[in-house]
This record gives structure tokens, sequence and C-alpha cells, in this order.
């Protein structure tokens, strides 16, 4: 084994880790996504908010967008780069380009959805307020390009240094839609089900009843979506960066032995499913029996 | 900015226009683009100009789609049209015969035909014409994917680097542009006009980073009037739509109590 692939499987390791914090910062920032129903429905059951209601067609495909256009930006600009900057400086220097383009993109998709979607809430009487638009946008740009920027060098590493065959934008938009999955289905719980619902008891769940009877007050005056990355920083966000930092990690890491020729990494691969199935079920159990089961109320 | 006045009910400005005749509008559209592209590549700005109805089709027949109650899957049924349209459109380049763009756009229509026979007699999703809107929607795609990958690989020549890199650029960039405007507008006062509005907005905005990504691979000349009359219609078309949500938004303040 090679110093350089060992040190490329850590670095995109770390890097994926970033990318699933700003991703799931990101969405929490304007409620993209598992918060975004919530949100909608708020205006419906006559809680009016201040929340950025940015519905952007699902976490994964807008990744999935995101990733790609960065990406391609970068890879086109390397290309051009690389005879002036040498190989990684090349890298780096296109792939801040190509996150620029990418969160510019996502700024104006973020805020045509908020006015749209504000505008369709005229029967419920929701105002389009202007510091609600301009507040978070300078935050979810930043976060935006930051994950941008993290998986379009994953996706460089990956072709470059671990040499997998696939071009890089490719790579990024395989990457961006699954980091948008995770950031939907991990992250967003801690910001949609927990602090949209702090006035329920905790892990309580939402019933279709409770649905749209969001908090919309914080400790003083309204809450707004530059608050809310304070709260999901602490837990969802760690837990989407573990979850895509692990997902990448162990798929790299598994490439490194050659014991069982190219079945290698496919026989590591079931190894760690089967692993990670007996502790998420060795959790589950130790949870229901701590916890006892789910109890009427 | 002026605020203005309130109401109770959504203020529903402008008429319907059905999808198919939009559809109609975008195929005569992007076979005259394509056709003025392939006699003179210097007017490309005409072709661009004429490729944002097909936007508009794909993005109604994802509005009649989801009106039916599918909610959270604009995203999914989006993906699906717009999946089937750009692989057609790729398989085209493909098939070394005369006309085999416009054959892949046929296909598109045709295999956007089956998929939805099969959701609807299979899946048994019962969503009324689903089986047409979604051969519109992915045939809207597959005209847009032609004439990008046309304008791509024109000048095939003097490549830097391979043209098909920016084929999942083409592919996702294309997919959001059609299902975003509905999903982006969706709620009780939604409506038709004010939904081609911002289709219209977020396709010139998608030809703006087409153009960004064509001065890699056309002559500067060709890519700057792709970035000049996106720029320009961007402004346009978002300057339209701003006055629509001005005209139907409940209230508009800089900030205040909710």
């Amino acid at each position: 084994m090679e110093p350089t692939i060992i040190f490329a499987v850590a670095l995109a390791g770390a890097l994926a880790i970033l990318a699933g914090i700003f991703e799931d910062l990101e969405s929490d920032t304007g409620s993209q996504s598992n918060p975004n129903s919530q949100v909608q429905l708020a205006p419906q059951i006559g809680h009016l908010h201040r929340y950025f209601n940015k519905a952007i067609s699902g976490e994964p495909p807008a990744y999935g967008f995101w990733s790609a256009t960065g990406a391609t930006v970068a890879v086109l600009l390397q290309t051009r780069f690389l005879s002036g900057f040498g190989e990684m400086h090349s890298v780096i220097l296109a792939s801040i380009f190509g996150a620029f383009v990418a969160a510019s993109i996502l700024s104006f998709y973020a805020i045509f959805a908020h006015i749209s979607r504000t505008a369709s809430m005229r029967p419920f009487k929701q105002p389009l307020q202007l510091d609600v638009i301009l507040s978070p946008l300078p935050l979810f740009f930043a976060y935006g390009f930051l994950a941008v920027l993290c998986v379009t060098l994953i996706s460089f590493i990956t072709n470059m240094v671990l040499l997998n065959p696939f071009p890089v934008p490719l790579i990024a938009l395989l990457f961006g839609i699954t980091l948008g999955t995770i950031g939907s289905s991990t992250g967003d719980i801690h910001y949609g089900s927990e602090r949209l619902y702090q006035t329920f008891i905790f892990g309580s769940g939402i019933p279709i009843s409770k649905q749209g009877d969001i908090d919309i007050k914080a400790e003083y005056g309204f809450r707004n979506s530059i608050d809310t990355p304070y709260f999901t920083s602490r837990f969802g966000g760690p837990v989407t960066g573990l979850c895509f930092g692990a997902l990448v990690f162990l798929d790299n890491w598994s490439r490194l032995f050659t014991f069982a020729g190219k079945w290698t990494p496919i026989l590591l691969g079931i190894i760690i499913i089967i692993l990670l199935f007996i502790i998420n079920l060795s959790i589950e159990i130790y949870t229901r029996n701590r916890f006892n089961e789910f109890t009427k109320e | 900015m002026s605020v203005q006045p309130t109401g109770e009910t959504a203020a529903h400005s402008g008429k319907y226009t059905t999808t198919v005749s939009l559809f109609v509008i975008a195929i005569v559209c992007s076979t005259v683009a394509l056709t003025i592209f392939n006699a003179a590549p210097h007017a490309v700005f005409l072709s661009i100009i004429l490729i944002w109805p097909a936007f508009a089709s794909g993005a109604s027949a994802v509005k009649d789609i989801s009106s039916y109650g599918i909610g959270t899957g604009v995203a999914s049924i989006g993906m699906l049209g717009a999946g089937v349209g750009t692989i057609s459109a790729f398989s085209s380049i493909f098939i070394d015969i005369p006309f085999s763009a416009f054959i892949g756009i046929i296909a598109a229509f045709v295999i956007g035909f089956v998929t939805g026979l099969c959701a609807n007699k299979i899946i048994k999703m019962k969503i009324p014409r689903m089986e047409l809107k979604i051969a519109i929607m992915s045939a809207s795609a597959a005209m847009i994917t032609t004439l990008f990958v046309s304008i791509f690989s024109n000048n095939i020549d003097m490549l830097l680097t391979d043209v098909y890199i920016v084929l999942p650029l083409i592919f996702i960039a294309t997919a959001l542009a059609i299902i975003h405007p509905y999903n982006g507008s969706m709620g009780a006062g939604e409506n038709q006009p004010r939904t081609l509005k911002l289709a219209f907005a977020e396709a010139s905005l998608t030809t703006l980073l087409f153009g960004l990504i064509s001065l890699a691979y056309t002559d500067t000349i060709t890519s700057i009037e792709i970035l000049l009359v996106s720029g320009l219609g961007f402004v346009i078309f978002t300057t339209i739509f701003l006055r629509a949500i001005n005209a139907e938004i409940y209230k508009l303040e800089w900030s205040g109590v909710v």
C-alpha cells in the first residue's frame, strides 16, 4: 500500500464529514426537505411564521445539481489552470470557482422558491417579509459553498488518486444525491421533528393531528432561519457528517486490501453491512428495554 | 415597493394555457431552433430563445400531473420524465443517420408514453392522462438536451476536454428546471401563469449556466451570444415574475410581526 493512497482515503473521509455537516446546516437554514412540509402547512392552520421556505424539489436532486455544477465547472477550469498552477493547486482553485457558481445558482433557486411559495399562501394571510429572505441568504450561500467545495474535492480525490474510472462530474452527481439523501433522512429529523415541535414531549413523533402545529416563537421574538443552525449544529449536522463520512471512508477503506483479488471490497462491504446491522439491532433492543415500548397518551 | 390591498381569496391573474398547446409551441420552436443552429451556428442566440418554451411545456406537464395530489412526488415524477428524455437524446448521438436528433425526441415521447402507461396500468396510480403528460415531459427534456449536446459538440476537433463529462450536468439541470417551477410555487394560491413565469426565469438561468460551460467547448463568440441572451432573458423574466409576485402577495413589507 502506498502512503499516498492511505492519505487520500483519510482525506476523503474527513472531507465527507465536513460536507455532511455543512449540507445539513445549509438545508436547515432554509427549511428544505423534511421540515419544509411542516413550514408549508403552518400558515394553513393559523401559524404565520418567519421561517425561510426553501422548497427545492427534495434534497437529493437539489444536491445532485449543486455538486454536478460545481464539479463540471471545476473540471473544465482545472484543465486550463493545470499548466500555470500545477496539479494540486489547480484542483483546489478550480473547485473554489465551481463551488461559487453552484452556490450562486442555489441562492437564486432558494429565493424563487421562498417568494413564490409565500405568494401562494395569500389565502392564509402569510406576508412576504424581505428581511426573512435577506438575512439567511449569506448564511446558506456560505454553507452551500462549503458543502459543494467538499463534494467536488472528494470527487477529484476519488477520480485522480483512488483511480475511479468514472469522470469527476458523474462521481459528484452520485455523491451529491447520496449526500442529499443522508441529510434529508438523518440530519433533518433533528430540525423537522424536534426543533419545530419543541413544545411536545421529546421523541414523541409527529402524528397527523400535530402536522403544521410548529413553534413560531423563540426565546425572544420570532423563530427564524438563522437561529436554526445554532440548534442543529449540535446534533443534526454532526450526525449527517458522521453518516456520510463513514460511508465514504468505509467504502474507500475496503478498496485498500487485495487478499481476495477483485472480490475483496465486495467481501469487506458485506462484512461491514452485517456488523452495522448487528450494532443497530442491539442499540434498538437496548433502547426498547431501557425506555419501554411506545405508550398510549 | 407598494403594499398591496388585502384579499381573502387567491388572485388568479391571467388564463390557463393547456399543456398540449404549450407542447405544440415547444415542438415548433425547438425544431426551428435545431434547424437554425445546424444551418448557421453563429445565430445561436435565436436557438437559445426558441428553446425556452420547451422548459415551460415540461413545467406545465409536471404541474398537471402533480395537481392530482402527488405533492412530494413532484421530484420523483420529474426525474422520471427528464431521465427518459435525456437518455433518449444522448443515445441518439450514436445513431449515424440524418435527422437522428429528431429521432431521439420522438423516441423520448414514445418511451415516456410507455412509462406512463406502466405507471397507470401496472402500478395503478390512476392519474388522468398521465401517459401523455410524462411523454410531454420526456420530449421537452429531450429537446433541451439535444440542442445543448449539439452546441457543445459542434467544434469537436478543437476540444481540450471530452464532451461527455457535461452530460450529468445537462441531465440534472434540465430536470431541476422542469420540476422546480411547480415545486417552488405549490400552495393554495398557486396558478399557472405565475408558474410559467418562474419556468421561463429558471429556463434562462439554466441556459446561462450552460453558456458558462460552453466557454470550454465552443468558440468565444458563440459562448458570449449564449451568455448575453440568457442573461438578458433572466433579467426580463425575473422582472416579470417579481411583478406577478408583487400583484399576488398578501402583504409585502421589510420586516414585522406576523
